[in-house]
């Protein structure tokens, strides 16, 4: 039973934390200048 | 790993088998590895070569950090920045300019006021630190750099659309760091060449100071 739970624990800190990606309140500013590819490789990262 | 633990989970009739080596496993996460973090890496070292090869035509714009707050200088027509040294800084020279050299004369100083930027026009920032260490951080450029005391740091952007934006020190340099913010404003071209029109050459203000029978005094920039 115990492993079980672990398991499911574990599952919902996957989905949790991705979920909380996309709806955490803080978000990057907008791009003033030419190095927008910087915002590529660290989504990259993602 | 949550399968895992489900899969080979305690069982009274299973006992797991000893098997410490088994060199074609290691070899494959070992090239699984590699290739994973190189794929991550590549990316950016591709963005940093663009990062450190400053394009021809950006305009040099020197940017001047002490403890705590910012000092600019832009080039004047020639565009090129006179020599500066640290042994010529003193109260009466804060960004310690040489005096005898002719590319410093028509330099532009920005004390006090804000830095304006052209729209579309590549600058390359030219980074000096008179005290410790700064760096000068625009969020919304996404670039930044350390200012070194003692060298001079750079790095280039061109500014892609107009607004008001936040200088921020991204280096921790004393009890006032947080208060050591900035403004950088990036403008259309009338907007800036109005804002440069203002701005005062060294040549005027050595001029002016000695009409005025004082010694050299920068004047704060009332933008």
């Amino acid at each position: 039973m115990f492993p079980l739970i672990v398991a499911h624990v574990f599952v919902l800190i996957v989905v949790a934390s991705v979920a909380f990606h996309f709806w955490s309140p803080w978000w990057w500013t907008e791009v003033a200048s030419n190095w927008g590819g910087m915002d590529d490789t660290i989504i990259l990262t993602f | 790993m949550a399968w895992c633990i489900w899969r080979y989970r305690y069982q009274k009739d299973r006992k797991a088998e000893y098997k410490p080596e088994d060199k074609k496993l290691e070899w494959n996460l070992t090239w699984i590895t590699t290739l994973g973090v190189a794929a991550l890496l590549a990316p950016g070292l591709v963005v940093w070569k663009d990062y450190v090869t400053v394009p021809k035509d950006a305009m040099p714009i020197e940017v001047v950090a002490y403890q705590w707050g910012w000092k600019y200088r832009l080039p004047g027509e020639d565009g090129v920045l006179g020599k500066t040294d640290i042994k010529f800084i003193n109260d009466e020279n804060p960004f310690g300019l040489n005096f005898d050299d002719p590319n410093s004369k028509d330099d532009l100083l920005v004390d006090g006021g804000d830095l304006h930027l052209q729209i579309n026009k590549p600058v390359k920032f030219e980074l000096r630190s008179i005290d410790v260490l700064h760096n000068f951080y625009v969020p919304q450029f996404r670039g930044k750099m350390d200012m070194v005391p003692g060298m001079i740091t750079f790095y280039w952007l061109t500014p892609i659309r107009t607004g008001d934006f936040e200088v921020l020190c991204a280096e921790y340099c004393g009890t006032g760091h947080y208060a050591m913010r900035g403004r950088v404003i990036v403008d259309e071209k009338n907007d800036y060449n109005n804002w440069l029109a203002k701005q005062i050459t060294l040549e005027k203000m050595l001029a002016r100071n000695k009409k005025n029978n004082k010694s050299y005094e920068l004047v704060k920039n009332t933008q």
